[in-house]
């Protein structure tokens, strides 16, 4: 009863804001009651890293779009449970990172092979051509490098590196401590490490 | 700060000094100034960095999927939170309250059923209230006796 009251005052102090100055929190709260527009918003805010996070893990940008609209129908769906969802306190982009690595996970295990690289490729010789290709090439490595790492390592490097969670968010989002997360990072640096240097002539 | 530290700091928060917790960055910096090492580690980490950074996205354009994602929104409901029902399975103490209850009363009568009726004894007292002087009435043997 207090819960729900508390849940209606939040709504109610959400509708008064400009959509810009509200919070995910805030936005999260309309999204909720049904508010479609809150929803988007929160889309937009979100949807650029969400879609690269689920790229980097699976290597495959189709795949990630995939996963990442099946991640929002289901932040949709639960919007009303959210704050029941245990992640109360935490961030609304952690609650979605989390869905989208589990969506990840199942997906890699649903297609074991996933694309390398859809980059297109080049076929002229011209000196602009061949410092893409080089750095085409250069980006193919480090792809290719990143999705050998074991699935955890390359989720803590993701997280941390592309989507700038701080070590404590990336823990909440993967569901482990921190010192779990800088293990992961530590090991998946020095495989990153040895393996670029590798391809140095 | 020893290597190994300085080694397992950058490997956790990377070169980009500003992911390192504020009292790190100072000792961290003076370390990278005086230990060879250190700095050979921490150019190998900017390295890494420069690496990975050769994957971080073009400017995608993501509205058909937005798009996409709205229109399946609008035909998806929402799983709303089940209203708290009252409970109507069966509870002990919906029998054991009335139970104790009536079992108390029981007990309560039987002993009280069972404890010595002074009353009704003196009452019924043959040694005052013997068959002969009900009927014969106690003034009789009033005159009868030699008092007088």
């Amino acid at each position: 009863m207090f819960l729900g009251a508390y849940a209606m005052k939040g709504q109610t102090e959400a509708r008064h804001l400009p959509e810009e100055d509200q919070d995910d929190s805030a936005l999260m709260l309309l999204a909720a009651s049904g508010d479609q527009r809150a929803f988007q918003k929160l889309m937009q805010r979100h949807l650029v890293k969400t879609v690269r996070l689920a790229a980097r893990m699976l290597g495959s940008e189709a795949h990630a779009e995939d996963v990442v609209q099946e991640a929002f129908i289901r932040v949709w769906r639960h919007a009303p449970s959210w704050e029941d969802t245990g992640t109360a306190g935490a961030k609304f982009t952690t609650w979605l990172y989390k869905i989208v690595l589990r969506l990840c996970i199942d997906q890699k295990r649903k297609n074991r092979f996933v694309a390398i690289d859809d980059l297109p490729e080049r076929a002229d010789g011209t000196p602009d051509a061949e410092a893409g290709m080089e750095t085409d090439e250069k980006r193919k490595r480090v792809k290719a490098v990143l999705q050998d790492l074991p699935e955890r390592q390359r989720a803590a490097v993701v997280l941390s590196f592309y989507n700038e969670l701080s070590n404590q968010e990336t823990a909440e989002a993967l569901g482990i401590s921190v010192k779990a997360v800088e293990s992961l990072l530590v090991r998946a640096r020095r495989t990153l490490r040895d393996e670029l240097q590798e391809e140095k002539p | 700060m020893k290597i190994d530290v300085f080694k397992h700091y950058t490997d956790s928060y990377s070169a980009d000094l500003s992911r390192w917790p504020e009292e790190l960055v100072k000792p961290a910096l003076a370390f990278i100034e005086t230990s060879p090492a250190a700095k050979a580690y921490f150019d190998e980490a900017l390295k890494i960095d420069t690496a990975l950074r050769t994957l971080e996205g073009r400017d995608g354009n993501y509205q058909k999927l937005e798009a996409g994602i709205m229109q399946k929104i609008a035909s998806t409901p929402q799983e709303r939170k089940p209203v708290p029902q009252q409970e109507r399975s069966f509870r002990p103490a919906w029998v054991l309250a009335p139970g104790s209850g009536l079992l108390a009363a029981v007990v309560i009568g039987f002993f009280v059923g069972f404890q010595p009726q002074l009353q009704a004894d003196y009452i019924l007292d043959p040694v005052f209230y013997a068959e002969e002087q009900i009927i014969g009435g106690d003034d009789a043997d009033i005159f009868n006796e030699e008092v007088f």
